[in-house]
């Protein structure tokens, strides 16, 4: 294995490591200050992404995207909270989690209702794409944007 | 009276549908309409329902169900569809590792199964059914037409496949007429989006040029991913990774790719055209390969059903076995094993106005059979 591999695959690793990290760090801070389960936290990141797809698929803008992304996944937040997880700080955390479960197939079903069942596919803008030149081994580049 | 306008009903209809046989005819169709692999169902239902509803052929009951690329969720719906909806004839499975999960068993229970995509090396050979009739070819056929085009200009060729039936057959396929130098050969995981890793090793192989076999959401992830990474070698593979239900969203980057197939939209044939040019008019885009299979698996029980009763199973198989309809891929035969023998091309991936599609530019091989058929025996 050259040194350039190794460089490279550790940056690999790393990247997948801290998309992870971001995505699980949000459902251990609710659970850890809280002290509430949310199965369908990840539900929330589905809403983004749609939201921004589909804003930048219509618009052709990639940061009108993001600001929708944003907006749509705090709106849906908000909108579980109020009507769901508000009632369910005092009780149990098994009822937590059949209601988060609960929610986890609406927000599936309810994505595929509103935007069929057909993968939709997000360019990266202009900005982030291309590689980086990475001076430790001479050769690597590294895609930044992902 | 009323005895009398019913017979002539009865009459109308039949000469209408335009076949001995006018009697009800129900096909199970199982495929992937959800997920990353939904492309592919949805081109091969879309296909198969245009040719029949071409035909006018009232009788045909198509049943179409979601397996949302799960082996699992194939097999329930398989039994179900063979238990309480008692289909004569069952398709559309476009993955093979859903194939090998139904195909067995309801071959085994006398059901008659046509693939419009799915061709595992496992039931070309010792394990093939006179029940089982693959239309589109044996999985390997496709990445063995490109190492045999390959040979022209490469001589070490980085390959990749998703690590299941029809991966590994591809990878196999490709070796058997490749004469070159491997650079690396790597499976990875079925459905997957991320390939960093992948394109690092390609990197550091030294290779002139890079065969993948990713068919639907993995190959557009790929593609992208691989034209970002500015690794620019040159990409080859069988159409599943560049075809048009790919194309529009990989994009540009997939331009100049060479792909073979059996099939290309502008193979020059009557049934060809009126299949694109139907295709195009009913579903406004261009088809695919999948959905040029799926058509001419329709076809063929078409021109069965107009020679036996689907309800005497060895008539109808003798039937479909003669093949004898206009298949959109020009020349279709059965080989011994019930796949076909037939040619295959080389496309590249040409700008045609505004649409990214493929253009045939050479023939790779003419009447190919593939290698399991001395293994049969039925």
């Amino acid at each position: 294995m050259s040194l350039t591999l190794f460089i490279e695959q550790i940056l690999n690793g790393l990247q997948f490591g801290v998309m992870l990290f971001l995505m699980a760090a949000g459902l251990t801070l609710i659970f850890g200050v809280m002290g509430l389960i949310n199965l369908a936290h990840g539900s929330l990141f589905m809403v983004g992404a749609f939201a921004c797809a589909a804003v930048a698929a219509a618009t052709g803008s990639f940061w009108l995207g993001l600001i929708a992304s944003l907006a749509a996944a705090a709106a849906a937040g908000a909108l579980v909270e109020i009507l769901v997880i508000r009632r369910l700080y005092e009780r149990d955390h098994l009822d937590q989690v059949l209601a988060t479960f609960a929610l986890i197939l609406i927000f599936s079903e309810g994505t595929r209702w509103v935007f069929g069942s057909f993968p939709l596919y997000l360019d990266i803008p202009q900005l982030l794409s291309g590689a980086v030149h990475l001076p430790a081994a001479r050769s690597t580049q590294y895609t930044v944007s992902r | 009276m009323r005895k009398l306008l019913a017979a002539s009903l009865l009459a109308l209809s039949a000469s209408v549908a335009g076949n001995a046989f006018a009697e009800p005819i129900k096909i199970g169709m199982i495929t992937t309409l959800s997920g990353g692999g939904a492309g592919l169902g949805i081109d091969a239902r879309d296909g198969f329902m245009l040719a029949i509803e071409q035909s006018g052929n009232k009788e045909i009951d198509v049943v179409v169900e979601d397996d949302a690329q799960k082996p699992e969720l194939a097999v329930q719906i398989a039994d179900k569809m063979i238990q309480s909806d008692k289909v004569d004839l069952m398709t559309g499975i476009i993955w093979s590792n859903l194939a090998m999960a139904v195909v067995p068993s309801a071959t085994a229970q006398d059901v008659i199964y046509l693939s419009v995509n799915a061709g595992p090396s496992a039931l070309a050979g010792a394990g093939c059914s006179p029940s089982y009739f693959n239309v589109a070819y044996q999985n390997d056929n496709f990445h063995e037409a490109m190492g045999e085009a390959a040979n022209k200009d490469y001589k070490k060729t980085f390959i990749m496949a998703p690590n299941y039936p029809a991966g590994k057959d591809s990878l196999t396929g490709f070796k058997r007429f490749y004469k070159g130098e491997l650079a690396g050969e790597v499976y990875t995981k079925l459905g997957q989006t991320d390939y960093a890793a992948e394109i690092a090793q390609i990197r550091a192989s030294g290779a002139d040029s890079v065969f993948i076999f990713l068919p639907g959401g993995m190959g557009i992830a790929f593609t992208k991913q691989y034209a970002q990474s500015g690794v620019g070698l040159p990409l080859l593979g069988p159409a599943f990774s560049f075809s048009q239900d790919v194309l529009p969203a990989i994009g540009d980057a997939a331009l100049g790719v060479k792909n073979t197939a059996s099939w290309a939209y502008d193979l020059d044939n009557e049934a060809n055209k009126a299949f694109v040019e139907g295709f195009r008019e009913a579903y406004g885009r261009l088809p695919s390969v999948y959905a040029a299979q799926a058509y001419d698996t329709a076809n063929l029980i078409l021109s069965a059903a107009g020679k036996a009763s689907v309800k005497d199973k060895e008539a109808f198989r003798a039937a479909l076995k003669e093949a004898d309809f206009d298949s959109v891929r020009g020349k279709f035969s059965f080989n011994t094993n019930n796949h076909p023998i037939q040619d295959f091309y080389v496309r590249e991936v040409v700008k045609d106005g505004d649409t990214l599609t493929n253009k045939i530019v050479a023939t790779a091989f003419t009447d190919h059979k593939d290698a399991y058929a001395a293994e049969c025996k039925m």
